[in-house]
């Protein structure tokens, strides 16, 4: 048996360096961590930041802080499959579909109210998460369109339905030219050109 | 006006390759025999069949892709690496392995990382090895017609094969003096004293890629980077006439010339910019020089292009022109003006 | 009599086209002034300027030069012609993007009334010179109708754009060529308000009659504004505005920076002459349109009223809609593809091109780098292809997307005819999009957490004031109890 001697020095001396190495390595890595930003902030950089409140909670933030405790990832609609998707990588989650109706999707949207139905309650600035409507008591409101991210909590407070949700107004400049409608591969013959 | 020059579809420019190639490859007919006529004839059957299975099995188009030529320019490539005596089979398999591993398993025309002929020249050299070593023509005894259809076939006799001038540099100059170098026949008969033959195909692909920079298919980058550099490293180590390989004979024998304007100069798996061009060139020859002097394999450009293909990205990286209205080193992303 | 110094430029153009450039065609004939249309489209949003808002009612009179539009940016458009508002509807728009916005619509009589403003005269400030760019709808007519009031400033060179570098065009060479003077006035007023001490111009070397005219007009000219005129070789797109500024002053305008922040301003002649005449009263209602290309059957130059219908413009080079394969508003590069053409033109319409585009098949890419050897500001176009085909927009970004002109160059040079172009306009309009949403949502969460903070705040306050009144009054009442305990009566 004076062959397992040798082979045993032998394991005994390759455990002892490996753990000794890892073991610095260890301690390298805690002492030279880098602080990344914290988790909540870094799932709020990818909340569109809405304050909607569809997620259940009031503002993103506080959904942020949710995800991070362990809260699903798929309770945005105004973000969208994108925003899940995202998440999903950030938290190293499986992905999952979004948990919405298909209408409340993707609308970029903004409040508009119509000024001369307004009665001056206040009742909207109250409900603005983004301070975006100005006005005072018993005179008319308005909305900074800017600021408004279309959450559409100011809605149901008005006693007199005078605010609607319109599409965001684009200035024509911001207008997104479409893709080329053939891609650039040998995936999508041009019809007609097939022989040419 | 200098743009109506250019080839103005994919197509034209593989044609314009394909007839620049034309000169170098009636010469080697000349030179080595029907063999290369034989080898190039199948080489384009096997191309064309195997690139329309691939479409085919794909769901691509099939004549359109066909008819851009870039498959029979591939089979052409392979078919003038391979050697001259080489067995039917050799070649099918080759250009099999560059259609279909080289290329379509990447995605097809435009997406292959590696340049598909060296590809295959690199698998027949490694699964083949004494087909690939042995079957090369005696430049000084070139076969008839129907000893090359033999040898086509796999079935020749021995005798009118020998070793290419770069292995004798190898293997059977060792311990010669120069003079006695000079006495061997295949120098002895050469213009140049390179290689009977052999440098007369060299010049004849000269000829054809400065044909190639005329019609702006090609840029002066990679020639003038590759056989710069690679003449300068053998003219460095070339202080003792007796160990090393004279840079005329890196220049003129081997396929040198060929590689400089028809292999190196493939854009899909080559650098992309002219600086980057420039140094994947150099880095070609570089390599071709360490291969050839240290390495085993009757030429090294095969390996050195393949090694130098992976490096692509990272050149394209770093080698960027600097954009009007940045600083050199700034890059990323600013805002929308 | 104003002073002149003719030269060739020094410097030259990274990259760069030399397309076939087809302009013989469109100035062999004089320019034709085009008979008023029986209706005029003003669309309110997409005529320049921004978004607008109509300052007429359906059934309103308006007279030549009255106001119509009011724009967010200030920029005021004018009716071209006196008329009726039959009608302001949803109507599509000439734009790339082929939208629909409301259109006032006239309906042109015989009366030749004008609504004009009053004239100014020197001394002027440069306030009042603002005031009288908005209120004469003065926008760049280059093309980017962008609010030329936005750029003045304080600057020390007034660069003119007269290169006319794309092909076809000639609506500049032929304004060059009958109206010098006005652009030579336009430019030396607006460089006397603004203290502008460098006038130069850069003009390509194919427009020798334009560039004759000029001289003349320069040499005439009663003012002592110092003008120089650089000679361009005709070479694609030299009349970028960073590849003009280069070529005439040598100067390179940093990334994301705008010439007017380096004290440069580049103005289009039209705009320049535009701007004389405002000074005299007349706001913008005319402009000169090349109409041009292999299908237009008698190609010139015409001068036409803002909002005339496009069917109009074709009828006037004799050719109508059955016989075109395609109708392009600009240049064959930088220009866009019309859908609809019953559409009015606007101030920046400076071409329709009618012919036959000939689709090439698209190939796949092979990275042979010709696009990046034309790129005029060296960009790599062929590695932001791949970034974009893979959705990579943050890579495009890390590539240069943001510094790409749009000029197509690259499109024209690629032997695998990819639209290339088409593909950065998309990307450079999706991460201009991505940006300002990612702003938007960064604005909300700062309004947002700082009203959580006031209101978290209030809330403390209110609560602080609760206990502090709560505390006093329950003094007050020990104070009492002690007070009747202290004296019992």
């Amino acid at each position: 048996m004076s062959w397992l001697v040798p082979i045993g020095l032998g394991m005994l001396g390759l455990g002892l360096i490996t753990g000794l190495g890892a073991w610095l390595l260890d301690i390298a890595n805690r002492r030279f961590k880098t602080e990344s930003d914290p988790l909540v902030a870094r799932i709020d950089q990818e909340l569109p930041q809405t304050q909607c409140g569809q997620c259940g909670h009031p503002g993103c933030h506080p959904y942020a802080e949710a995800i991070a405790a362990g809260e699903a990832i798929n309770r945005c609609p105004p973000g969208g499959q994108d925003t899940v998707d995202r998440l999903a990588e950030l938290l190293g989650r499986d992905t999952l579909p979004l948990d919405a109706e298909p209408e409340t999707v993707g609308q970029d949207t903004v409040a508009w109210i119509i000024e001369a139905d307004c009665i001056g309650c206040t009742k909207c600035i109250q409900a603005c998460p983004v301070d975006a409507i100005v006005g005072a008591a018993k005179l008319m409101h308005t909305v900074i369109t800017d600021a408004c991210t279309g959450c559409d909590l100011c809605v149901a407070p008005c006693p007199v339905d005078c605010i609607e949700m319109i599409p965001r107004p684009v200035p024509a400049n911001r207008w997104v030219p479409p893709k080329p409608s053939v891609i650039a591969t040998d995936r999508y013959p041009q019809a007609g050109l097939a022989h040419g | 006006m200098m743009q109506r020059l250019r080839p103005q579809s994919t197509s034209a420019v593989m044609y314009t390759v394909l007839i620049a190639l034309c000169p170098g490859a009636v010469v080697s007919m000349w030179v080595y025999g029907m063999g290369v006529l034989f080898n190039m004839l199948i080489a384009t059957v096997s191309a064309w069949g195997f690139e329309a299975l691939c479409l085919r099995l794909r769901g691509r188009p099939i004549l359109p892709r066909l008819s851009d030529h870039s498959a029979l320019l591939t089979g052409w490539l392979l078919a003038l690496s391979l050697p001259q005596a080489a067995p039917w089979w050799l070649v099918v398999a080759g250009v099999g392995c560059a259609i279909v591993l080289g290329k379509h398993l990447y995605g097809g025309l435009g997406h292959n990382p590696v340049n598909p002929a060296m590809l295959a020249y690199a698998l027949l050299l490694v699964s083949a090895p004494v087909s690939m070593t042995t079957l090369w023509v005696d430049p000084l005894n070139p076969p008839e017609i129907t000893l090359a259809w033999s040898a086509f076939l796999g079935i020749a006799p021995d005798g009118y094969t020998s070793a290419t001038v770069l292995d004798l540099y190898r293997t059977e100059f060792i311990g010669l003096t120069q003079p006695e170098m000079q006495n061997h026949p295949l120098l002895a008969q050469s213009v140049f004293g390179v290689a009977a033959g052999t440098e007369w195909v060299a010049l004849a692909y000269f000829a054809g890629g400065l044909g190639l920079l005329a019609c702006r298919v090609i840029t002066w980058h990679i020639p003038v980077g590759f056989l710069g550099s690679l003449l300068l490293l053998s003219a460095l180590f070339a202080i003792d006439p007796d160990t090393a390989t004279p840079p005329l004979t890196h220049l003129l024998a081997g396929a040198s010339l060929f590689a400089a304007f028809f292999i190196l100069t493939d854009p899909v798996s080559g650098a992309t910019s002219p600086r980057g061009r420039l140094w994947f060139a150099i880095g070609v020859g570089c390599l071709t020089y360490l291969i050839r002097t240290f390495g085993q394999y009757p030429d090294a450009i095969a390996f050195a292009v393949l090694l130098m293909n992976f490096a692509v990205p990272m050149i394209d990286h770093y080698t960027r022109p600097r954009i009007v209205g940045r600083d050199a080193s700034v890059r990323g992303s600013g805002g929308l003006s | 009599m104003a002073d002149l110094n003719i030269q060739t430029t020094r410097f030259q153009l990274p990259g760069g086209i030399e397309p076939e450039m087809h302009k013989a065609c469109s100035t062999e004939t004089p320019l034709e002034q085009l008979d008023t249309p029986k209706h005029l489209y003003f669309p309110v949003h997409y005529s320049g300027g921004g978004r607008g808002e109509s300052l007429v009612h359906v059934g309103q009179r308006v007279s030549r030069g009255t106001p119509i539009i009011q724009t967010d940016s200030g920029v005021v458009h004018c009716a071209s012609r006196g008329g009726q508002i039959v009608c302001v509807e949803p109507r599509a728009v000439l734009h790339a993007s082929n939208d629909i916005s409301d259109t006032i619509v006239i309906e042109t009589d015989e009366r030749l009334d004008q609504d004009y403003l009053e004239p100014l005269s020197w001394p002027w400030t440069r306030e009042i010179l603002i005031q009288r760019a908005l209120d004469a709808g003065i926008i760049g007519l280059g093309g980017a109708g962008f609010p030329s009031h936005q750029k003045w400033g304080a600057q020390h060179t007034l660069v003119i754009n007269a290169a006319e570098c794309e092909p076809y065009l000639t609506a500049d060479d032929l304004l060059m060529r009958v109206d010098a003077h006005s652009i030579v006035r336009g430019a030396c007023l607006l460089a006397r308000t603004f203290e502008i001490q460098r006038i130069v111009i850069g003009i390509e070397d194919n427009k020798s009659h334009a560039l004759d005219a000029l001289t003349t007009a320069i040499q005439s000219a009663r003012s002592d504004c110092h003008f120089e005129i650089v000679v361009l070789p005709t070479r694609y797109p030299s009349g970028g505005e960073r590849q003009l500024i280069w070529l005439t002053l040598g100067e390179e305008i940093q990334s994301g920076q705008r010439p007017s922040q380096h004290g440069i301003l580049v103005h289009n002649p039209g705009t320049l002459a535009a701007l004389s005449r405002a000074v005299d009263g007349k706001p913008i209602t005319d402009r000169i349109v090349t109409l041009t290309g292999d299908q237009m059957r008698s190609p010139k130059n015409v001068l036409a009223p803002i909002g005339t219908p496009l069917t109009e413009l074709l009828a006037a080079g004799h050719t109508d809609l059955e016989h075109i394969s395609s109708l392009v508003i600009g240049g064959p590069f930088m220009g866009f593809e019309v859908m609809h053409h019953d559409v009015g033109m606007t101030k920046t319409t400076n071409c329709v091109l009618v012919r036959d585009p000939m689709p090439l098949p698209i190939e796949p890419c092979i990275r042979c780098g010709a696009c990046a050897e034309a790129c005029p500001v060296n960009l790599q176009p062929q590695l932001l292809l791949n970034a974009l085909e893979s959705q990579a927009l943050e890579r495009a970004s890390h590539e240069g997307l943001a510094d790409c002109i749009e000029c197509a160059a690259c499109n024209v040079v690629c032997p695998s005819h990819i639209p290339l172009a088409q593909w950065f306009r998309h990307g450079r309009a999706r991460l201009q999009a991505d940006t300002e949403a990612q702003q938007r949502a960064d604005a909300a969460r700062l309004r947002f957490t700082s009203r959580t903070e006031r209101l978290e705040r209030l809330a403390k306050e209110q609560e602080a004031r609760r206990t502090a009144r709560r505390a006093q009054s329950v003094d007050a009442l020990a104070r009492v109890r002690q007070a009747r305990e202290g004296n019992p009566s």
